[in-house]
C-alpha cells in the first residue's frame, strides 16, 4: 500500500467548497492529475473548474445542444466530449481549438470512454459503437439490439463491453467485431468491469443487478430493489460492488466467494434515491449522491455510518474521484440539477 | 415532486395516414403560449423550426419474468431522461408514435420507470382514426384495436370523405371498443386543442369527472322507430331476412326527441328480456304488453300481424334487427304506410365482432374492501394481459371518502379521493379490453358486495 493510501485510511474529510455553473450538468469528470474538473452542461458548454480555488478557469463552447457525456485521457490533458448534436470531439490542452473525430448528426453521440492505457477510446451511436484511435474512426462495431445503455473496455483494454437490451456484448476494438454475448432478458441500464476483469456487472431497468464472470459466462443477479439500480460502481480492488436502486446504498461482497446467498453492506443517510454513486482510487472510500440532494462519503465496509455528509440543493446528477499525486491527496467532487458543484478533498 | 411540477406529456397515436402530424403541425402553430418538445418515432414533416424534436426509434423492452406489465420503450425513458436537462426550454412533451406501435408499453412507462415517474406524467393517449379508412384499419390489424383501447380522446379525422349514416357508424363502433374515450370529429385534424391536451386522461381525481358512455349497455335490439298511431288496427308486414324469428317491443312514448328516445331504451333493455309471447304470421300483437316474438316459420312472405291500438299516441318500435333487413312496413286501417317521426339505431349485444370491447358497470351497494381486493388482484394477475385499461369510483363498506381507481394491463393505481357528501353512492367501474365477459365481471364484482 503506498503512502498515499496508509495516510488516506486515516484521514478525515475537510470542509467542500461549492461553486455554481449556469447549467444543468451533464457530465463531471476530473483531470487525470487532478488539477482541472470538467462540469459539461445543457447548452453545449464544458466549464473547466480549478479545484484549488473552486473557481472557473476555463469555458470550452463544445457542442450545439446538450453535451452527452465527457472523459479524460487517463494520461494527459486531453478532453473527449459527445453531444445531442451527434459530434465527437477531442480537446486538447490548452482546449482552445478542437476537431471532429465524428461529425454532426441526428444521432446522439453518447458514452465517452477510454481504454485504461489511453490508445483507444469508444463513443455510442444509437445501436453501435465507434472506436478512435489517433484521430479517426478505426471500428465500428455491429449494432446490437437497442441504443447502448454502457460502454466500458474492459481492464485489459482488448475487449469494448456494450451494455443494453438482452445483456452485454463484448467486442474487439480492433476490428469492431463481436467476439462474446452475455445474454440476459431485460434491459442493462450501466456497465462495471471489475479491476481485475474478471467480473461485468449491470443494473437493469427490471430493478435488479445482474453479472457475469465472464471467463466461465456464469451469471447471477441480485434483485429486490424497489427502484432501478442504475449505477453500479467495484471498488478499487473489486472485492466490493455497490449498488443504487435505492436510498440506502448496498455494498455487495465480490471476494472469491462472491455475493451469491450473502447479504451486502447497507449504507443509509439519503432519504431518496441515490442517483450517483463513485468509488475512490486506491481506497475503501464511496461516495454517493441522491435525489434528495444529499451527498454522502462512507467507508465501507468498515463504518456503514458516513464519514461526512453535504447537502446539495437539487437532485445530485454526477460524483467523482481522482488521486491528486503532486498534492499527495484525493480530490472529490458532485454535481446537481442546479448546477452546483461542490469539490472536496482527502 | 409536487403534481403541478410534473411535465405532462401527451402521446398521439394512429395509423400512417391518420393525421398525426397534421395534428403535431396544429399544436406547434398555435398561439397558446407553451413550449414544447416533440418525440418522434414516426418521421414526419415538422414545419416548425424552433420546436425541440428528438427522433428515436421506437424500442420495447421486455423484461425477463416475462411479464406483459413490464413491457417499457426504452427510448422513451433514455429521451425524457435527457430532455429534463433542459427542463427550462419547454412545458409539456409530445411523443408522436409509429402507426403500428402498440400504446400499453408507451402507458407503461411513465407507471414503472422511477425516472420518468418523478418527472413527467401522462397528461392523455389522443388516438386519431382516418374515418375512410378504419374499417379496413381494424379489420387488418390487431394495433388499429389496441390503439382505439388505450385512448383517452379519439380524434375521428377526414370526416368530410364519409357520410353521416357512416360516421355514426364509424362512432358507434369506436365507442363500443372503447366506450371511455371522448370522441372528437375533425377534416384535417381541425379540432380545438382543448380537447387533446390537458385531458387528464391518468389524473385520479379526473378519472370518471364526466360521465363517460361507457355505462351505455349493449342493447337486445337494433332499431326503434317512433310512430304517431291513431286508434284501431294497424298491419306489420314484413319478408323473410336473416333470422326465422324476431323479437319486438312496442310501447307508448311522450315524444321523438333524442333524449326520449335514449330513455325509453334504458327501460326496454329490461321490458326485452321478459318473456315474450310468440305471435305467428296472420297473429296479433299487442302494444304495451312486453316482447313479442314473431315467428315466420308459416304462410307465404310477406308476413302480416295485426297492431291494435286502443288509444291514439306516440308508440316506440323496438326490432331486434333493424327493420330494412326484414323489410318491415307499418301500415294503418286503410293500408297506408307510415314513416317513423324520429328513430334510431343501437349497437346490439348480438353484433359484436370486435374482440376488443368495454364493459361498464355500476352498482348501488358498498363493497367490502377485503374481497374487492383479492377479486382485483385475481383479476389483474390472470386477466392483467387482456385487460388494457380500467378505471372506477368505487364506495367502499365503511368508509366516507371515494375510492378513485384506475389501471393499465396489470398495474394499478388507486386511493381515496374526496368524501362521498350528498351525492349517491354510487360505484361505477369501467373495463376495456380484449375477450371481455362482462357477465363474469358483474358476478364477481357482485360477489364483493359488503
Amino acid at each position: 500500500m503506498s503512502r498515499l493510501s496508509r495516510r488516506l485510511e486515516r484521514s478525515r474529510p475537510t470542509d467542500a467548497q461549492v461553486t455554481t455553473i449556469a447549467a444543468y450538468p451533464c457530465g463531471l469528470a476530473w483531470s487525470p492529475r487532478g488539477d482541472l474538473l470538467a462540469v459539461a452542461g445543457d447548452r453545449g458548454e464544458v466549464e473547466l473548474i480549478d479545484p484549488r480555488t473552486c473557481t472557473v478557469r476555463q469555458r470550452i463552447a463544445a457542442h450545439d445542444g446538450p453535451v452527452q457525456s465527457i472523459a479524460w485521457h487517463p494520461r494527459r490533458d486531453a478532453l473527449l466530449t459527445t453531444g445531442q448534436d451527434g459530434a465527437v470531439r477531442l480537446w486538447e490542452a490548452p482546449f482552445s481549438a478542437t476537431h471532429d473525430l465524428i461529425a454532426p448528426s441526428a444521432t446522439w453521440a453518447d458514452l465517452a470512454c477510454w481504454s485504461p492505457d489511453g490508445d483507444r477510446a469508444a463513443v455510442a451511436l444509437g445501436a453501435q459503437a465507434h472506436v478512435l484511435s489517433g484521430d479517426s474512426v478505426t471500428a465500428v462495431t455491429e449494432p446490437v439490439a437497442s441504443t447502448i445503455a454502457g460502454l466500458a473496455f474492459t481492464p485489459s483494454g482488448k475487449s469494448l463491453g456494450a451494455a443494453g437490451y438482452g445483456g452485454v456484448q463484448l467486442f474487439d476494438p480492433e476490428t469492431g467485431r463481436p467476439t462474446r454475448k452475455l445474454a440476459w432478458t431485460g434491459s442493462m441500464l450501466s456497465i462495471a468491469f471489475a479491476p481485475d476483469g474478471s467480473t461485468v456487472a449491470c443494473g437493469c431497468q427490471d430493478h435488479s443487478v445482474h453479472f457475469w464472470r465472464i471467463a466461465s459466462g456464469k451469471d447471477a443477479q441480485m434483485c429486490g430493489y424497489p427502484a432501478k439500480p442504475r449505477d453500479v460502481a467495484f471498488n478499487h480492488d473489486g472485492r466490493w460492488l455497490a449498488t443504487g436502486g435505492d436510498a440506502t446504498v448496498s455494498v455487495w461482497p465480490f471476494d472469491r466467494r462472491g455475493p451469491e446467498g450473502r447479504t451486502p453492506v447497507q449504507l443509509a443517510a439519503h432519504h431518496d434515491l441515490v442517483t450517483a454513486l463513485a468509488y475512490a482510487p486506491l481506497v475503501d472510500l464511496l461516495l454517493s449522491g441522491a435525489r434528495d440532494g444529499t451527498v454522502a462519503l462512507w467507508s465501507p465496509p468498515k463504518a456503514t455510518a458516513p464519514l461526512a455528509l453535504s447537502r446539495l440543493t437539487g437532485r445530485v446528477t454526477h460524483v467523482a474521484w481522482v488521486t491528486d499525486l503532486a498534492a499527495q491527496l484525493l480530490r472529490w467532487a458532485a454535481s446537481d440539477e442546479h448546477g452546483r458543484v461542490l469539490i472536496g478533498q482527502l | 415532486m409536487a403534481e403541478r411540477d410534473r411535465i405532462p406529456v401527451t402521446v398521439l397515436t394512429g395509423f400512417l395516414g391518420a393525421g398525426k402530424t397534421t395534428l403535431l403541425n396544429r399544436i406547434l402553430t398555435e398561439h397558446h403560449g407553451q413550449r414544447i418538445a416533440v418525440i418522434e418515432n414516426e418521421f414526419g414533416e415538422i414545419g416548425i423550426d424552433q420546436a425541440l424534436v428528438v427522433k428515436a426509434d421506437e424500442e420495447i423492452f421486455e423484461m425477463n419474468n416475462g411479464c406483459i406489465c413490464c413491457t417499457v420503450r426504452g427510448d422513451l425513458i433514455r429521451v425524457l431522461g435527457n430532455l429534463i436537462k433542459r427542463r427550462d426550454k419547454f412545458d409539456r412533451v409530445i411523443v408522436e408514435t409509429t402507426g403500428m406501435a402498440n400504446p400499453g408499453p408507451v402507458a407503461q412507462t411513465f407507471f414503472v420507470d422511477d425516472d420518468v415517474q418523478a418527472d413527467f406524467r401522462l397528461d392523455g393517449i389522443i388516438t386519431l382514426v382516418d374515418a375512410r379508412h378504419l374499417e379496413l384499419h381494424l379489420g387488418q390489424q390487431q394495433e388499429a384495436h389496441e390503439q382505439v383501447a388505450f385512448a383517452d380522446v379519439i380524434v375521428v379525422n377526414k370526416i368530410d370523405l364519409v357520410d353521416a349514416a357512416k360516421l355514426d357508424e364509424i362512432e358507434r363502433r369506436l365507442q363500443r371498443i372503447n366506450a371511455m374515450a371522448k370522441l372528437v370529429r375533425g377534416q384535417h385534424a381541425d379540432v380545438p386543442l382543448a380537447t387533446v391536451l390537458d385531458v387528464g386522461g391518468f389524473d385520479l381525481v379526473r378519472a370518471l369527472a364526466t360521465r363517460p358512455s361507457f355505462l351505455e349497455p349493449e342493447y337486445p335490439f337494433e332499431w326503434a322507430g317512433v310512430y304517431e298511431l291513431a286508434a284501431g288496427d294497424h298491419q306489420l308486414q314484413l319478408s323473410p331476412g336473416p333470422d326465422p324469428a324476431m323479437r319486438i317491443l312496442i310501447e307508448p312514448v311522450a315524444d321523438a326527441a333524442p333524449g326520449t328516445i335514449a330513455a325509453a331504451a334504458e327501460r326496454a333493455i329490461r321490458r326485452m328480456a321478459g318473456p315474450a309471447v310468440v305471435s305467428s304470421p296472420g297473429g296479433v300483437v299487442h302494444a304495451a304488453e312486453g316482447p313479442c316474438e314473431l315467428a315466420f316459420g308459416s304462410g307465404e312472405p310477406p308476413w302480416c300481424f295485426t297492431l291494435p291500438i286502443l288509444r291514439a299516441g306516440r308508440y316506440t318500435l323496438f326490432t331486434q334487427h333493424l327493420p330494412a333487413e326484414f323489410e318491415l312496413r307499418l301500415a294503418d286501417g286503410d293500408g297506408r304506410g307510415l314513416a317513423p317521426i324520429g328513430e334510431r339505431a343501437f349497437v346490439a349485444a348480438h353484433t359484436h365482432d370486435d374482440a376488443v370491447s368495454s364493459v361498464g358497470l355500476e352498482f348501488d351497494r358498498a363493497f367490502d374492501e377485503t374481497r374487492l381486493n383479492a377479486w382485483l388482484g385475481r383479476l389483474l394477475r390472470e386477466r392483467g394481459a387482456d385487460t388494457f385499461r380500467m378505471k372506477g369510483i368505487l364506495a367502499i363498506a365503511g368508509a366516507d371518502r371515494r375510492f378513485v381507481f384506475q389501471g393499465v394491463h396489470m398495474l394499478f393505481d388507486g386511493r381515496a379521493d374526496t368524501p362521498w357528501g350528498d351525492r349517491p353512492r354510487r360505484s361505477q367501474v369501467v373495463f376495456i379490453g380484449k375477450h371481455l365477459d362482462r357477465a363474469a365481471l358483474r358476478e364477481g364484482l357482485g360477489s364483493c358486495l359488503a
